[in-house]
């Protein structure tokens, strides 16, 4: 499939119609604008490709934030129903569980702006970041597979910050299932040097603040106010997880002869849910899943750390509580209603982030009545969001919305944008202090290489399946 | 256009990055995309070659055995912290290949380092022989 035919539903979504070997329609969140630049990316006929897979239930969706991804497009939700259904790795991502942590401290902007050029250094020393970096924590095979099993509940047990963060992350942060007698000798090799570490590429640590409140309700149930000092922290399982992916790939290609699957696209490939490779994927994954989850509980404890370093308070005035921790690589098995019936279905979102509405059985007490909340990070210079998740996403898209701004111009074109600039002191003359490992990662992550976050996390809200709560502003930041 | 002198070139993917390669023949097409890896990884003029590594690939078929070769050395370089710069493929068929590879320790002071490859891709992967000989492509996930 070359070419797709866009039907347009609502301003907010067009249609894919199911055509060929399409077992359900496939569907795009965008504005009229967005849609056009989607359009010319290979993206859209991705999300028609997933449509073809057994056992897929009701569309084949994507998010504003759609770009091309390897077999299944960046921005993708697919569901599977459990028994007919399959599991596909292409469908989770390279990076298993990248997600978002958002922390609130108990500082605002004028007590941290004029230390954040100790903050930012104090961060780069106790936050490894970058290719080859090596965490502090070069942990036995013994005790890796214990991070495997038990994710951020490990690292809580270790002294990495308290079991009242664990109620606020995604899954409590540790997923049942994960199986370690899968996972391969090479991703526990990978793995073991790089707990506690950033990583490279899109990967950060922000210091920001929060520069508007849109629902001053929901905010203060987050405990968020204007020019409050906040931190995001974007990573995920590291070469664990990268490694996880690619044993699986392999392992996924022979399942698709074997078990007789018609693929348009050999990236794509997929086992049954209940089939040995693709129970074993789901046990691999879930290793990987917990990794990354006690991944961002040490970071935050090392971000405290930094804090007080820094800013000689103690912990109880920095606060730097943990706001929400979401996930957006990752198939979890949830149920749904689907046409009027509860479904148990497994959910893949690769590069899309759960958006659970007010009232979800899952949601911590605390946001029972707002909804999940969802964070949506920017580019460096300008602004990242906090959103909770909407009845629309209940309805529609099995409770998912976007996961950040999507690429504008690849990695090479940026360099060459870049080229001959100072980003870090045209940075700083925004207001940003920046540390990274490598000048190129700068370069490559210029904030005009990213599209405008506002643009889709308007769509998500006007669509109705997530709400703007808050958007955060950057005031240093670092990178791998 | 591929340099004469490098064997390879960079090219543009949306969000991630590849690299094309050219060869007289089998072994330096190889060589060559084991270069280009690295070139995207780090800055080669930093490493000096004082260790030499001998290696062994096998896989199904020509282009399964190019994935697999630079997935080793991207695995070689992030699990024993050693960087690479010269590459000797010494023995090569349609399934398996004998190399040796030369580098030093990985020393974040001296190496310039650019990025991480998570893994090399089959997105896109050809292997085809031109009036010169070969030409293969390669997509890498950032």
């Amino acid at each position: 499939m070359s070419e797709v035919k866009l039907r347009k539903v609502h301003d907010y979504l067009w249609e894919i119609p199911r055509e060929g070997g399409m077992r359900v329609p496939a569907r795009i969140y965008a504005t009229q604008n967005m849609i056009e630049a989607i359009r010319n990316d290979n993206a859209p006929v991705q999300a028609a490709n997933v449509a073809h897979l057994p056992g897929i239930v009701k569309h084949s969706l994507a998010m504003p934030d759609i770009h091309w991804g390897y077999g299944f497009p960046i921005g993708g939700v697919a569901a599977f129903d459990l028994n007919k259904g399959v599991i596909s790795p292409g469908g989770v991502g390279y990076d298993i569980n990248c997600g978002v942590r958002l922390l609130a401290s108990r500082l605002n902007r004028e007590q941290v702006l004029p230390k954040m050029k100790e903050l930012v250094q104090a961060l780069f020393r106790n936050v490894p970041t970058g290719v080859g970096a090596r965490g502090d924590l070069r942990v036995s095979h013994a005790v890796e597979k214990k991070v495997l099993r038990d994710g951020a509940k490990w690292a809580v047990k270790q002294g990495y910050g308290s079991e009242d963060d664990l109620e606020y992350v995604e899954e409590n942060g540790h997923i049942a299932g994960a199986d370690t007698s899968v996972v391969s000798k090479r991703a526990l090799e990978r793995g073991r040097s790089q707990l506690g570490t950033l990583g490279s590429g899109n990967h950060f640590l922000e210091v920001g603040y929060v520069s508007e409140i849109y629902d001053s309700e929901i905010a203060r149930t987050l405990g968020l106010e204007l020019d409050q000092v906040t931190v995001i922290i974007h990573c995920g399982s590291r070469g664990f997880g990268h490694q996880v992916c690619d044993d699986s790939l392999g392992v996924m290609n022979r399942a698709v002869q074997k078990y007789g699957i018609d693929l348009p696209d050999r990236q794509l490939c997929c086992a049954p849910i209940d089939s040995p490779e693709g129970q074993a994927y789901l046990g691999a994954m879930r290793c990987a899943v917990n990794f990354a989850f006690a991944n961002r509980q040490v970071i935050a404890q090392w971000t405290r750390d930094a804090f007080q370093e820094a800013l000689h308070l103690s912990p109880n005035d920095i606060g730097l509580r943990v706001v929400y921790e979401v996930a957006h690589n990752i198939a979890k098995f949830e149920t749904h209603e689907v046409d009027g019936r509860k479904m148990k279905l497994c959910v893949h979102r690769k590069g899309a982030t759960r958006a659970f509405a007010a009232g979800s059985e899952e949601l911590p007490p605390a946001y029972k009545n707002i909804g999940q909340p969802v964070l949506i990070p920017g580019d460096m210079g300008r602004y990242s969001y906090v959103l909770v998740g909407a009845a629309g996403a209940m309805a529609e898209t099995f409770g998912s919305t976007c996961h950040g701004a999507g690429r504008a111009m690849s990695r090479k074109k940026a360099k060459k944008v870049a080229s001959g600039r100072a980003i870090a002191r045209e940075l700083l003359d925004r207001g940003i202090y920046v540390q990274a490992s490598s000048r190129r990662t700068l370069d490559e992550e210029i904030p005009e290489a990213y599209k405008d976050v506002t643009d889709v996390v308007d769509a998500c809200q006007m669509a109705g399946i997530s709400k703007k709560v808050a958007q955060l502003r950057p005031l240093g930041c670092i990178k791998g | 256009m591929v340099s004469e002198r490098s064997g390879f070139e960079h090219i543009d993917h949306t969000a991630d990055a590849g690299i094309r390669a050219t060869a007289p023949d089998l072994s330096q097409l190889f060589e060559n995309a084991a270069t280009g890896l690295f070139d995207l990884i780090l800055n080669l003029k930093t490493v000096d070659t004082e260790l030499t590594r001998n290696i062994r690939v096998t896989a199904t078929d020509r282009e399964a055995l190019l994935v697999a070769w630079l997935s080793e050395l991207n695995y070689q370089f992030l699990t024993s912290r050693t960087v690479f710069a010269d590459f000797q493929v010494q023995e090569i068929g349609e399934t398996s290949l004998v190399a040796a590879i030369r580098g030093e320790p990985l020393d974040l002071t001296k190496h310039e380092i650019y990025t991480e490859v998570k893994a090399v891709t089959y997105h896109g992967l050809y292997i085809k022989e031109t009036t010169e000989g070969f030409e293969a492509q390669i997509i890498f996930d950032l």
